[in-house]
């Protein structure tokens, strides 16, 4: 278990807290939910074992336990185990953006995390697929995938 | 606006709140000093454990009494095989043909399938896939998306080279470098990328075989950081240049940065492989050697010493001529 200093933990949470919180807001597209996935990935990252070889792989592991944690969340939250924070959808930050936010509550969670880090993070869906640990070829037919639908709503928008 | 540049407008704003990021400090300190263990294994590990430990034991117990028992006999098993006509020596090579098709099935990659795989992984940094990736992006839903990317050319320049590691890129010279900054920036890949290439810093006194490897451009706050792979006394390291700082909003920040970074530094903080130095009155740039391989020892106080003498680190500008040399 790394000892974090105070220093490096806050040196932490200012890199990389709001990538995670936006990434678990992405998916769960609830802020509460997303701040309760925020503490478990950092309190993850405090228990895990692994060095990291670089700043680059250690964002990699913190986004792929962002997406994780997301998905235990919500599978609790169907198993009825966990309710969540009410379940309705929150708006997206800014409120003219309805028509995307609709846009994106018709993806499941999967695609809205490539959307995420394909659009919001700038990762090729090489660097998503390897991240995530998923074939690349099903990264890029679900993104495109993702983007058919979303064109349906925002039409004149250009992907 | 493009779909992209709305989505990122939307949610530009949304950040763990200063309540939070608080409360979230507070509770990874009291893990911190209460010592949490890591997760305990669930325990039906163990007993899988167990039980495929015991079915080991138990078969190499009936293998030995097996063999005990029989093996005075294989002679006789294997006179009355040979009779038999499937293992006569024609079909025996038939079915040995059939093993080498299956293996070669297994076999590994050719050299050159392996080496472009890997530069594919790699090449996802290069500029010229980034603007194809950038261009798919445009027309998410052409046919680009399942057609195969082209790989850099070996002659090229801005190819990156593939060290020990797929998570990082690397590049033959500052010059590549500096040009794979500048076409992140004509993409519109923000402003940090201007950043890097503007504030770089470089040892003066780099060494032939040196190498520029990029670790990251993390492009959250405006830091970055990135590596030389250097080779000294036979010995490799990596020598990683942290840049801290938030992004600079104006041309004129920008300028003050740049100013800062040719001021003289001052040693903040030194500790084992770290050294924090103090540009200016604001700019804090720490390096770190690192040991290539994850597996090597941490290198000490003494080597990190050594190569900051050997290397003289200074920070530089794009009229560097430097920059123009090619290693």
């Amino acid at each position: 278990m790394p000892l974090y200093t105070d220093e490096q933990m806050r040196t932490i949470l200012a890199a990389y807290g709001p990538m995670v919180y936006r990434l678990a807001l992405a998916q769960l597209r609830n802020p509460h939910d997303a701040e309760d996935v925020y503490q478990e990935v950092f309190l993850k990252l405090l228990r895990q074992k692994t060095i990291f070889q670089s700043r680059e792989h250690q964002k990699a592991w913190l986004l792929r336990v962002t997406v994780n944690c997301c998905k235990d969340l919500l599978k609790k939250a169907s198993r009825g185990d966990l309710p969540l924070d009410g379940r309705e959808s929150e708006p997206m930050p800014t409120e003219e953006n309805e028509v995307l936010a609709m846009a994106l509550d018709s993806l499941p969670e999967q695609q809205r995390v490539l959307v995420h880090l394909h659009y919001y993070e700038g990762y090729t869906t090489k660097e998503i697929a390897s991240i995530l640990e998923l074939n690349h070829s099903s990264v890029r037919s679900s993104l495109r995938r993702a983007c058919g639908k979303m064109k349906k709503f925002m039409e004149g928008v250009e992907f | 606006m493009n779909f992209k540049d709305q989505y990122q407008k939307a949610f530009k704003n949304a950040a763990p709140s200063p309540a939070l990021q608080q409360e979230t400090l507070e509770l990874l300190q009291e893990a911190r000093d209460h010592h949490i263990e890591p997760e305990q294994p669930v325990k039906r590990w163990k007993l899988a454990y167990t039980l495929s430990l015991a079915s080991s034991v138990a078969a190499l117990f009936f293998c030995i009494v097996m063999v005990g028992i029989f093996g005075k006999e294989g002679t006789f098993f294997q006179d009355e095989m040979a009779d038999e006509e499937w293992f006569s020596e024609d079909s025996k090579g038939e079915s040995d043909g059939d093993m080498n098709e299956v293996q070669d099935q297994f076999s590994p990659l050719p050299d050159s399938d392996k080496e472009s795989s890997s530069s594919d992984q790699d090449a996802a940094e290069d500029s010229a896939d980034k603007e194809k990736e950038q261009n798919t992006t445009d027309s998410s839903i052409h046919d680009d998306w399942v057609e195969d990317e082209a790989e850099p050319s070996p002659s090229d320049p801005k190819a990156p080279v593939f060290l020990d590691n797929n998570d990082v890129r690397s590049y033959e010279s500052f010059s590549a470098f500096i040009q794979a900054l500048t076409d992140k920036t004509a993409l519109g890949y923000g402003k940090n990328y201007y950043l890097a290439r503007e504030l770089l810093i470089v040892p003066s006194k780099l060494p032939d075989g040196a190498r520029f490897r990029v670790v990251d451009l993390y492009a959250q706050d405006g830091g970055y950081s990135y590596s030389y792979l250097l080779k000294e006394n036979h010995e490799e390291y990596l020598l990683q240049v942290t840049v801290s700082g938030s992004a600079s909003k104006t041309l004129s920040e920008l300028s003050a940065r740049k100013e800062a970074l040719a001021e003289e530094s001052i040693l903040m903080k030194k500790s084992g492989n770290t050294r924090t130095y103090l540009f200016g009155e604001t700019e804090k740039v720490t390096l770190t050697l690192e040991p290539v391989l994850l597996a090597d020892p941490i290198p000490a106080e003494g080597d990190l010493d050594r190569i900051l003498s050997v290397f003289d680190l200074e920070r530089c500008s794009l009229t560097n001529p430097l920059l123009e040399m090619a290693y």
